[in-house]
């Protein structure tokens, strides 16, 4: 009788410690995932084009980047202190990336467009 | 005294679990860590901002071609960026004017001159690794009443961005 219980409780030890090293591993392949699932990159590439887009650009210029486009859905386009900060998939920016024009770049929200100014 | 030596055991075998837990997490996020720096994607602008930031400086010291240096007042010398009203933040420019013999007629600056050398350095660093362009162009030098042909020679480094 004492062995039976004995044998249960190792059973259910090793099935708790089953279940704790799976959840750290899963919790380890989302937390992977998320970093590889490309958001961060999306919005990388999307400061960055736009901050290249802007310092090329000449007084007058105005461009429109649609808010669902092949690199997600753009929630949001600030710029400020000379920096371009974009929101994609709710993904909000935390640095942004800078540009170097000498020119004032504003952006407003036009139907499924942001448009970025520069004067 | 039989249950107290099992309640010991169980104890035991809590505390080793504990620390077996411990010891897997540990490994979980060493390899999420590692796994964060080989697939940390980095997309590499620099160059192309290089090569902007000597379109722009190029037409704003000669605008269509002519370099008057009666305009760029002396104060202006180590601080080019600021003349042409551009950021200077991460940036290092230099520009030579060059005579119709090569001597140099006036040197223009800003920024950190040990961009050029970390560029050496640190050649092929990935993100350590500063954009640079230089270029150098033919243009007319004015100065005074005097117009005379000459060459401009620019560098431009671009350092990371953290």
């Amino acid at each position: 009788m004492y062995y039976c219980d004995k044998k249960g409780e190792i059973l259910n030890q090793v099935l708790v410690h089953i279940v704790l090293v799976g959840l750290i591993f899963a919790i380890f392949v989302f937390a992977t995932a998320g970093r590889m699932n490309g958001r961060g990159v999306k919005q990388q590439v999307l400061e960055k084009e736009i901050a290249l887009l802007i310092d090329a650009a000449e007084a007058g210029m105005e461009f429109g980047i649609q808010k669902a486009m092949i690199n997600g859905v753009i929630n949001n386009i600030e710029i400020k202190e000379g920096r371009v900060y974009v929101t994609v998939e709710r993904l909000v920016a935390a640095k942004g990336y800078p540009y170097f024009s000498k020119y004032s770049v504003s952006v407003r929200s036009e139907g499924n467009k942001f448009i970025i100014s520069v004067r | 005294m039989k249950d107290k030596i099992n309640k010991r055991a169980a104890m035991g075998e809590g505390v080793f679990m504990i620390y077996r837990l411990v010891l897997v997490s540990v490994i979980a996020f060493a390899i999420f860590g590692i796994s964060s720096i080989f697939y940390a994607y980095e997309i590499e602008i620099r160059d192309s901002e290089a090569v902007i930031l000597t379109r722009q400086v190029s037409e704003c010291l000669a605008p269509e071609g002519v370099l008057n240096l009666d305009v760029i007042s002396e104060e202006f010398e180590n601080s080019i960026l600021s003349y042409c009203g551009l950021s200077k933040e991460r940036f290092y420019v230099n520009v030579k004017v060059l005579n119709g013999a090569g001597e140099i007629v006036a040197e223009f600056s800003q920024g950190d001159s040990g961009a050029s050398w970390v560029k050496k350095l640190t050649q092929g660093a990935g993100k350590y690794d500063p954009g640079q362009m230089t270029f150098e162009h033919s243009v007319l030098i004015a100065q005074g009443i005097s117009e005379i042909k000459g060459r401009v020679k620019m560098e431009v480094v671009v350092s990371h961005e953290f």
